[in-house]
């Protein structure tokens, strides 16, 4: 077969090996980051599961891990609101037709047996774990110690899954130690505090994990391998948890008994640093996977923590930093990654830019979705899909933010003839300005704006900049388009603050994120939501004094869940006061005043005040448009302010049904 | 209270005692019985810890000092571990925001929290303003 230019590429990625006695066609392991939460309660498979794995199974991985399955009929392993079961042959048929998508596409398929103990029972009330340590995330359950009959029984029902994998078509299995489920909190000082052979010295911590590889292992046979993932680092040592030399001798423990695999993970849920958000740099745990290579060199590595890039992976490959590239959230961003890579096409990935909206939603037991990837969770459904137009039309989009752009490549794809207007000089809308101040990792969001240049020219999507649609501009179009679409963001409701009594004094925090607006040195900041603390932070940094005030109680209220603790945490850092509570009385030129919720009257010194909350859609253009286009719709800020990843879905979804 | 069973570096109940007073608004609405835990992190392991305890009582809370016997037999809904440092903060009177200190020690993880009870237990004990305060609603979750 001829090879891709790609593949010539990214030699290392596309090689061809072997692995426990399997071919494998390139150096790709699909993890199994995430649980979809796409399933019933009690564990059976649904459509639109079976409709989400069949383009996992198409994304071309050599090897593809299916999300991790709970083995006993309690659901004491049960993490996730709907998480898969396979505790009895009645799940079998439906990861048959899972192993069988992913043979017809191609790759090796490994059923993860997921037991997440200390995050575990999600139905019950309580988890179970070697000792009683309480949780110190209150989402989780209180625990209960797991007996030594209880050990027994579970290994057995690990054992009991594999096999029912095994006989549903699986190659292998695969059991993680991924940060705290029950195989991690036997292994780990900070949750094991057992004075029985399970634990104390980290032989009798490890034999919990050496006892669960010898039993699949016996009940799969010797054709089947078993990955393990075990954590390179756990993050936890500061409370007693094992430290990186403890991590590496389970690993190793792991492979002296027979592990096909290990693949190492990073962290814990209750770790105090990020180990996978955007504000961990790309790369920055491959050390941990050098480790574990020099350690075992016989032994496979997998390995993709927080190394979203395959040029940055073949390289690792190409030193023999590991063997396999881990990849996860990445193909949930873009299950064409892989392709495009060989294609040589990855100007048209759409990456993973680290919000964790996925793990937010999982948290609040809701199925996971991704910002970049809105038909994630949705590929069953048509109405999510790009299908040939029955019309084809003429659409006219104001705006080229992420929610025009979105709509504009979805419509595009679809055979409509589309022209965007854009009243700025360059595509991404005020995602530009905010990505040029994001402390985590800028080039991340940066990212979302290049795609869009990028697509617009492949597509030959005509994007007319520095043009503004306004009454005359419709007039000169008119009759020249069958739909228009408003993608024009959102503004600050100036009339919501008092009118400032200098001119100059109050500006709007997108006019200084995208430069257009200088501030001075004193610098308060009006909104503590994503725009003003992204904007606060970035100034702070850059040398002014800058003061936050927010009318709610708290800050970062329009924040996602797993990324408010860093803003917060931003916001101590670089110690900016943050003034909460608080109505904005008086803009004038010595300050800015505020009263808060005592009555109690604070002036700010202000040079420059940023305008940053409260959000209105810009709208004028629908009463304009309303007579003068067949069709008139609006997507994204425009129609309710809420951010990136409302924008991107709903320009998508627009754009499917035009 | 036995004045001997304090820990090291003990610090006074009327120092705890004035810090909850000032603070009494973040503690109203716990119910009687409802208990806070506080434990110097270098006693943990030791089989004669004590640790310190904030009870409401219905007539406000109060501080006390009480053996650790162990997560099981604690009977706190919640525990602090942290260090003497951040104890020596947090009691010291001149400090206009303790309880700032400590929510930013526990976001950093300097101070561990064990959330000994379920979220809805705590909830229903009436424990709703002192962790929304402490910042508690969604922390951590795989970052």
């Amino acid at each position: 077969m001829t090879q891709r230019p790609g593949e010539t590429q990214l030699p290392h990625l596309f090689q061809p090996v072997t692995w426990a006695g399997f071919a494998v066609k390139n150096r790709v392991k699909y993890g199994a980051c995430c649980v979809s939460n796409y399933n019933t309660r009690d564990g059976f498979i649904t459509e639109r599961e079976l409709a989400r794995t069949k383009v996992i199974a198409g994304t071309g991985c050599g090897i593809i891990t299916n999300q991790g399955a709970y083995p006993d009929p309690l659901g004491e392993g049960k993490a996730y609101f709907s998480q898969v079961a396979l505790f009895d042959d009645k799940f079998i048929p439906q990861f048959e037709k899972i192993a069988g998508y992913i043979h017809d596409g191609g790759g090796i398929a490994i059923q993860q047996i997921l037991h997440a103990g200390r995050y575990g029972g999600i139905d019950l009330g309580y988890c179970i774990q070697p000792s009683v340590v309480p949780q110190t995330l209150p989402h989780f359950r209180p625990p209960r110690e797991i007996t030594k009959e209880q050990i027994r029984e579970t290994i057995e029902q690990h054992a009991e899954a594999a096999k029912r994998a095994i006989k549903a078509g699986f190659d292998g299995t695969e059991i993680t130690s991924f940060m705290g489920y029950l195989l991690a909190t036997f292994n780990s000082k900070f949750t094991n505090r057992r004075t029985d052979e399970y634990g104390g010295s980290i032989a009798n911590r490890g034999r919990f994990m050496r006892e669960l590889i010898y039993a699949i292992k016996a009940a799969t046979g010797g054709a089947h391998p078993l990955v393990v993932r075990l954590n390179g680092a756990e993050l936890m040592d500061r409370w007693g948890g094992n430290d990186e030399d403890e991590c590496y001798e389970l690993i190793q423990q792991a492979a002296e008994c027979g592990a096909d695999m290990v693949s190492i993970t990073v962290g814990w849920q209750e770790a105090p640093d990020s180990s996978i958000g955007r504000d961990v740099p790309p790369g920055h745990w491959n050390r941990l996977a050098v480790r574990a290579k020099q350690l075992l060199p016989d032994t496979p590595v997998a390995f993709g923590t927080r190394l979203p890039d395959p040029i940055m992976a073949d390289r690792c490959l190409a030193e023999g930093q590991f063997d396999f590239w881990e990849v996860c959230r990445p193909l949930l961003a873009d299950p064409d990654l892989v392709k495009k890579a060989a294609e040589a096409r990855l100007d048209e990935v759409k990456r993973c830019i680290g919000q964790l909206n996925c793990l937010s939603r999982l948290f609040r037991d809701l199925p996971y979705t991704c910002t970049m990837n809105p038909a994630l969770g949705h590929e069953v459904e048509p109405e999510y899909q790009i299908t040939p137009a029955a019309v084809r039309k003429k659409i006219m989009i104001v705006g080229a933010g992420p929610a025009g752009m979105e709509c504009a490549i979805a419509a595009t794809r679809r055979g409509h003839h589309v022209v965007v207007y854009e009243r700025g000089e360059r595509i991404g809308g005020s995602l530009l300005g905010y990505a040029a101040h994001d402390l985590a990792h800028k080039d991340d969001l940066a990212s979302v704006v290049e795609y869009y240049r990028v697509m617009a020219t492949k597509l030959g999507i005509e994007v007319r900049l520095g043009t503004a649609v306004d009454p005359k501009m419709m007039r000169s179009v008119l009759h020249q388009f069958d739909v228009a679409v408003v993608a024009a963001g959102a503004r600050v409701d100036l009339q919501a603050l008092p009118a400032p009594e200098e001119e100059g004094l109050l500006v709007e925090a997108i006019d200084v994120a995208l430069g257009t607006r200088q501030h001075g040195r004193r610098v308060v900041v009006l909104g503590g939501g994503k725009v003003g603390l992204t904007l606060a932070e970035s100034l702070k940094t850059s040398g002014a004094e800058v003061v936050v005030v927010e009318r709610e109680r708290r800050i970062a209220g329009d924040v996602m869940p797993t990324w408010k603790w860093r803003h917060s945490a931003w916001i101590e850092e670089l110690e900016i006061p943050t003034m909460t509570g608080c109505r904005v009385t008086r803009i004038a030129k010595d300050g800015v005043t505020v009263i808060d919720g005592k009555g109690r009257e604070t002036t700010l010194p202000a040079d420059t005040v940023i305008a940053a909350s409260p959000a209105r859609g810009n709208q004028e253009l629908f009463a304009e448009l309303e007579w003068s286009i067949d069709e008139l719709h609006g997507c994204g800020d425009a129609m309710v302010p809420r951010g990136l990843t409302q924008a991107i879905h709903d320009g998508y979804r627009l754009g499917c049904r035009l | 209270m036995d004045a001997n069973a304090e820990p090291r570096a003990a610090l006074d109940i009327a120092g705890w005692q004035a810090l909850l007073d000032r603070h009494a608004a973040i503690f109203a609405g716990m119910l009687p019985g409802s208990r806070i835990g506080l434990l110097p992190e270098e006693d943990f392991e030791s089989p004669s810890a004590m640790m310190l305890v904030w009870e409401a009582t219905g007539n406000g809370i109060v501080a006390d000092y009480r053996p650790f016997p162990g997560f099981e037999e604690a009977e706190v809904d919640l525990l602090f571990v942290a260090d003497g440092e951040t104890l020596g903060r947090l009691h010291d009177r001149a400090n206009p925001a303790p309880l700032a200190d400590l929510k930013r020690k526990v976001r950093r993880r300097e101070t561990l929290l064990y959330v000994v009870k379920p979220r809805a237990a705590l909830l229903e004990l009436g424990y709703e303003e002192f962790l929304d305060s402490m910042g508690l609603a969604f922390m951590g979750a795989c970052r």
